[in-house]
């Protein structure tokens, strides 16, 4: 296909212009912007149609609106084909459109849509622009959208079928492994991303072995504030103890300051005496000698003494003492007397009053004589025998037995007597008299209370010989002997009888004994008032109150002598103890003499001189009183031996006010700092108690993660790329042996453009190793890429092209080829040995050269006698437009 | 009398480890939860002892939290009258200026009298300690030996002495003897060979270094504990330590004790042609992980290595996926951690078709084929630069390196020629 004609009626910049084509090389020539990129465009469009397809949208039309320029487009050309020559118009009103028609006709009838032409089937717009027009840049890089295309040319058929294209897999390979790793960290592969964490990873570890070793340092710091807080607390328990004590040892300072001062009085001088006063001790001398006058004068008179007499009658005093106290038992034996007598009396005019009652007639005294005599136990046996005999009779119980009376009985009536006339005499006491006197009568009233031998009852019972014969002496009346009861009550009779005799025996004796014990006592009394030549003695009781009388007397007289020796004893005795006194008092006064002497040698009277040692003594007793208080205190054990006392005038006194302050501040401050410790030291504890330990293998577990990561990474990249590499060796030997046509048309241009320099060209999909030249001699291709020069590259890639142009129009007619400014690159070496193979490229399909240097226009015109086109003669350069 | 007492090692506490947070954390918690049931049984049964072989922290830095615990715990069992007989390996060596040498465990004062039950071996040179029970009867020795530095690289072994004794001697050491199971994935510190133990006749030799609990030598009484708790997938089944009683001059055979709380282990999942859902292998793995969840006692944490042609292959094997799985199965079972392993699986195809005719395909598969033999094809496929081989690395390293690059490149090339075009 060449084009033979171009007819610009309306197409931007070129209207109304026609221009005559070589049919083998043009050269379109003119400066920017005078249209070269407007006539590149009209043979697409001619070719391939408008694009973009309306009016609205093209570009060319866009900017001929509202200009002088046509908005419609509208070009037409005269096509050389392999079935002819046809014409074909392209007409851009609304919408592109198409009318082709044979060589000579004129256009008639429809046009068609904005198709491409026929003949250019297989080939699209895209390939065209960067094949077949092939700019400087579009030389080297294939434009995105047609590179899969054009590689799939160069890479040869796939015969597996769904297999990816392999330059696709490499080129994935070949970024996933420059994503993974690259030795020069370019593109921020993952690699360094990692490396960068894994530094960070080993910071970390470092700083967590910083933070444990801080943990140790920690406890170590807490046992060290611990040490601390104990030497705070150790000192401030010393100051407040200092503080406490201060009062104490100032007291105490103050006591050994006076003792200093103290000058002590020798009161040894005084020999064991008290310091009084002279005056006071002369006062006391002369009261002593005061109390020393009387005694002595007492002394000084004659005793008292007692006549012989009254010294006889004192002798005797008691012989007279107790007469006198037996006056009373005296007059009571005489009252007794009187009264015994007048019991007597009485007992004998009742005794003769019973006697007869019974006899019937007064008692004579034989009468009393025999009844004294009378055996009434007899007739109370016979009685009582009689009486069961009566009852024995009568049924009636008539007598009891009776027994003899007991000895016993008599034992105490006789020891009774004799005690009893004992008494009457005074020879014993008059209280055992009247006991005998008492057992008497009891043992006579059981002797008399006995009941006899029971009476012979008259039997049968009008008699009892025994009766009878007991009674046989006595003169009774009948009836008391009739029968056994009456028997009994004369028992009764007789027996009461008996006792009243006993009784008035009794008393009769009695008062016998009581008549001859008081003569015996008058007597005595007599007796002694003679010896003691009482005048007028008298008798009885007048006797023994003369005796009684000078009894008194002497004791008088006696009493007179003893007062006057204890007078006498007791001025002695107070002699005798006021004068060592006197004596001491005086040895005293000559001691204190000396001590004031002593003590106060300056002092113009004794008075002052005391007063002064009194002043002495006075701070001495203040000081033991003193000493004696703080001793009391329990702080004196611990502070007296204070070796702070020893240095009072030192500054640091702890009594000191600048001490005090000092103290008080500085237990402040230690407050504050257990404070601060204790803060701390809870900081510290609760650092410790928050420790989840571990923290380093946490740290080392990250980074051994990353590190194993990388280095899975490493060893993924290394597989990717070895599958890669693997990949482009399969590629290119399973390539070497089904080489593409299009690299083989290539390479044959290249051997010829470079005279057989280089020899093979061979095509890979990667990264690094896209195309290959094999140079002649080598059997390693190199890469078509720096070093390689860039005009060599050129040649390479053009042959490429033409390779690739050949390989597509393969079967169909050859479509043009337009270099756009290709050459400019080319030094004039290389052009010249281009342009033979353009040439030989000419005879199969037309070539366009677009230039804007006029010197490679006109060198291509003769190198290949193209023909020219200058643009810039035709268009003006205000109208020109630019299209990229 | 028999000396009976707990033979612990590679305690690794304050270890780091991979994974997920959680499971990291609670792995960690595993490590000193173990620690804590060792020296509880130790005070239960009233032993003598509680021998540590090494390894008892995994860092220098060990975390002054971990430090207070263990000092707690070493008290507690002295004060129980149990000796705490701990040998420095190569993670706490035991040189002046190491870590171990700061815990001053065994440096008895008057106030903490206890720390005289402990006894740590920080040198090289044996040196032996008497164990007495609590009435302060003797009833073994223990001769140990430690690691001083990191790398200790003399057979400490070999130095044990022979002793006349009428008390049972257990030889306490950290150390590699070269014929054990699992040696090889462990640092070559302290080489020792099985002839290196017969000559002393130990009661009872305690190891510490290879994780595998095993009789390092045959016939003779040498033996690793393995350690406390599986720190990793390949650290599976149950851990914990061995209860030894030895008897003067009678080897002794050790009692496994579990302690570690939680257990690893491994599920091959193959035969996953039919599974072309998530939701599928998803159930799948819930299904292997409950069967295993059945069979133990311990918390489980589960590597599960996928193999052969799957449909999900190339979704497996992209990261994000399959950390999403991986926290699904976590979910759906309880387990402490799940880890997928799918470097064995791959897309289904069949390479007949793809070798029948010539292809850039077939010829890769050609090309790694021979570049598996052929050294100079290899080096030719090579990427100029590798970036997992370190500098100075040489030729053998470097082609052994290529060629497990190489490993199953097949189906990746399959994968990604055969694959679905990336949005």
């Amino acid at each position: 296909m060449r084009f033979l004609r171009l007819d610009f009626r309306s197409f931007g910049v070129l209207r109304d212009h026609v221009f005559e084509l070589n049919p083998g090389v043009s050269v379109v020539y003119g400066p920017n912007e005078t249209g070269k990129s407007t006539f590149l465009c009209a043979l697409e469009t001619v070719l391939f149609g408008f694009e973009p397809s309306t009016r609205a949208a093209h570009p060319i039309a866009v900017f001929a609106e509202g200009t002088a320029l046509h908005s419609d487009l509208h070009v037409e050309a005269e096509l050389e084909l392999d079935s002819g020559t046809v014409r074909v118009e392209r007409v851009l009103l609304q919408r592109g459109q198409l009318r082709v028609v044979p060589a000579g006709e004129a256009f008639t009838g429809a046009r068609e849509s904005n198709r491409p032409l026929y003949e250019v089937q297989g080939v699209t717009r895209e390939l065209f622009r960067c094949v077949y027009a092939l700019s400087s840049a579009d030389l080297v890089e294939l434009a995105d959208d047609v590179r899969e295309d054009v590689d799939q040319l160069l890479l040869g058929e796939h015969s597996v079928p769904g297999m990816r294209p392999t330059y696709r897999v490499r080129a994935e390979l070949a970024e996933e492994a420059s994503q993974l790793w690259r030795h020069d960290n370019r593109g921020k592969p993952r690699s360094a991303t990692l490396n960068a964490a894994i530094r960070e990873a080993r910071k970390a570890v470092n700083v967590a072995r910083r933070e444990e070793a801080a943990l140790h340092e920690a406890v170590k710091e807490k046992r060290a504030l611990e040490l601390e807080l104990v030497a705070l607390r150790e000192r401030q328990r010393r100051l407040e103890r200092e503080e406490s004590d201060a009062a104490f040892l100032a007291e105490l300072a103050d006591l050994a300051a006076r003792r200093a001062e103290a000058r002590p009085v020798d009161l040894a001088l005084l020999d064991g005496a008290q310091l009084v006063a002279p005056k006071e001790l002369g006062r006391e001398i002369r009261a002593i000698e005061h109390k020393l006058a009387e005694p002595r004068a007492r002394l000084a008179r004659d005793p008292f003494a007692e006549t012989p007499a009254e010294h006889a009658v004192l002798a005797r005093a008691s012989v007279i003492d107790g007469h006198v106290r037996s006056r009373g038992r005296y007059e009571a034996d005489g009252e007794a007397l009187a009264g015994a007598r007048e019991r007597a009396r009485t007992l004998e005019r009742d005794a003769a009053a019973r006697w007869t009652r019974l006899a019937g007639r007064p008692p004579g005294p034989e009468d009393l004589a025999q009844l004294a005599r009378f055996p009434l136990a007899g007739l109370r046996a016979a009685q009582e025998s009689w009486a069961k005999d009566w009852e024995a009779h009568t049924a009636r119980p008539t007598a009891a037995n009776h027994t003899a009376v007991p000895a016993w009985v008599l034992l105490v009536g006789v020891a009774g007597a004799i005690l009893a006339a004992l008494g009457s005499f005074a020879v014993v006491h008059a209280a055992l008299g009247a006991l005998g006197v008492l057992a008497l009568l009891a043992a006579l009233v059981v002797a008399l209370r006995r009941p006899g031998a029971a009476a012979e009852a008259p039997s049968p019972p009008e008699r009892s010989a025994d009766v009878d014969r007991c009674l046989a002496g006595l003169e009774l009346e009948p009836a008391l002997r009739a029968t056994p009861s009456s028997v009994l009550r004369l028992i009764d009779q007789l027996e009461a009888l008996g006792d009243e005799l006993g009784e008035l025996s009794e008393a009769r004796e009695r008062a016998e004994e009581l008549a001859q014990s008081l003569a015996a006592r008058e007597e005595e009394w007599l007796a002694l008032a003679n010896e003691l030549a009482i005048d007028d003695a008298g008798a009885g009781e007048i006797a023994l109150a003369r005796l009684e009388d000078a009894l008194a007397r002497a004791r008088e007289r006696r009493d007179e002598v003893l007062a006057d020796a204890a007078d006498r004893t007791r001025a002695q005795t107070l002699v005798d103890a006021y004068l060592p006194e006197l004596e001491r008092h005086r040895a005293h006064l000559h001691d204190l003499h000396a001590l004031l002497r002593e003590h106060a040698p300056d002092a113009q009277d004794p008075a002052a001189a005391f007063a002064l040692v009194e002043r002495h003594l006075e701070a001495e007793r203040y000081l033991a009183t003193r000493a004696a208080e703080l001793r009391a205190d329990p702080r004196w054990t611990l502070l007296s031996g204070d070796p702070r006392l020893a240095r009072p005038e030192a500054d640091d006194a702890p009594w000191l006010p600048a001490r005090a302050r000092e103290r008080k501040e500085e237990l402040r401050a230690i407050e504050l700092e257990v404070e601060r410790q204790h803060h701390r030291f809870g900081e510290l504890a609760e650092r410790l108690r928050s420790d989840e330990g571990s923290r380093v293998a946490r740290a080392q577990e990250r980074q051994l993660a990353l590190e194993v990561e990388l280095d899975e990474l490493r060893v993924t990249r290394d597989r990717v790329a070895l599958l890669e590499r693997l990949l482009a060796e399969a590629d290119r030997v399973h390539r070497d042996e089904n080489q593409p046509d299009v690299l083989r048309r290539a390479s044959g241009y290249l051997e010829s453009i470079t005279a057989g320099r280089y020899t093979h060209l061979d095509y890979a999909i990667g990264a690094a190793d896209g195309l290959h030249v094999t140079v002649q001699g080598r059997t390693d291709p190199i890469p078509v890429a720096p070093p390689l020069s860039r005009g060599t590259r050129d040649q390479i890639y053009l042959c490429l092209r033409l390779g690739l142009l050949d390989h597509l129009d393969e079967g169909r007619p050859a479509l043009p080829l337009v270099l756009d400014e290709t050459l400019v690159h080319w030094d004039a070496e290389r052009r010249a040995e281009l342009y033979p193979l353009l040439a030989r490229v000419a005879e199969r399909r037309q070539i366009f050269i677009l230039t804007c240097h006029e010197n490679l226009a006109r060198e291509v015109e003769s190198a290949l006698a193209a023909g020219i086109i200058d643009l810039g003669a035709i268009v003006p350069k205000q109208q020109s437009l630019q299209f990229d | 009398m028999t000396f009976r007492f707990l033979h612990l090692a590679d305690l690794h506490l304050d270890t780091h480890f991979g994974g997920r947070s959680l499971a990291k954390e609670r792995l960690r918690a595993a490590t000193s939860e173990a620690f804590r049931r060792a020296v509880d049984f130790a005070l239960e049964e009233r032993l003598h002892a509680v021998l540590v072989a090494g390894d008892l922290f995994d860092d220098p830095c060990l975390s002054l939290h971990t430090e207070l615990e263990l000092a707690r715990a070493v008290q507690r069992l002295a004060e129980a009258g149990i000796a705490f007989v701990w040998t420095c390996g190569n993670h706490d060596p035991g040189g002046k200026t190491k870590r171990a040498s700061g815990l001053a465990l065994d440096r008895a004062t008057e106030d903490e009298p206890w720390r005289e039950r402990v006894r740590v071996f920080r040198g090289p040179q044996p040196e032996r300690f008497i164990v007495k029970d609590a009435s302060g009867a003797p009833v073994g020795v223990v001769v140990g030996a430690g690691h001083s530095t990191d790398r200790e690289d003399k057979n400490l072994a070999a130095d044990f002495p022979r002793l006349a004794t009428d008390l049972p001697v257990v030889g306490l050491l950290h150390t590699q003897v070269e014929s054990a199971l699992s040696a090889e994935h462990h640092d070559r510190f302290a080489p020792s060979s099985p002839a290196d133990f017969e000559r002393q006749g130990y009661a009872y030799w305690a190891l510490g270094h290879v994780h595998v609990r095993q009789r390092a030598v045959p016939d003779l009484p040498v033996w690793y504990a393995g350690n406390l708790q599986g720190r990793n997938p390949r650290e599976t089944g149950a851990k914990g330590g061995l209860l030894v009683e030895a008897e003067p001059g009678v080897p002794a055979e050790p009692v496994f004790v579990p302690f570690a709380p939680v257990r690893w282990e491994t599920l091959a999942l193959s035969e996953l042609e039919g599974v072309d859902t998530a939701a599928a292998l998803a159930d799948l793995v819930e299904a292997r992980i409950a069967k295993l969840q059945g069979t133990v006692d311990e918390e489980l944490a589960v590597r599960l290595e996928l193999t052969g042609p799957c449909p999900l292959a190339a979704r497996l094997k992209r990261a994000g996926e399959l950390d999403a799985f991986e926290e699904e199965a976590i979910e759906r079972t309880g387990v402490v951690e799940v880890q997928l392993r799918t470097r064995g699986l791959r897309v289904p195809y069949d390479l007949a078709d793809l070798l029948e005719s010539p292809s850039v395909l077939s010829k890769a598969f050609e090309l790694a084929a021979g570049a598996r033999d052929d050294d100079r094809l290899l080096e030719r496929l090579a990427p100029a630069v590798l970036a997992g081989l370190p500098a100075d690395a040489d030729e053998p390293e470097r082609r052994a390196y290529l060629r497990d690059l190489l490993a199953g490149i097949e189906d990746e090339l399959v994968e990604r020629c055969l694959g679905k075009e990336p949005v």
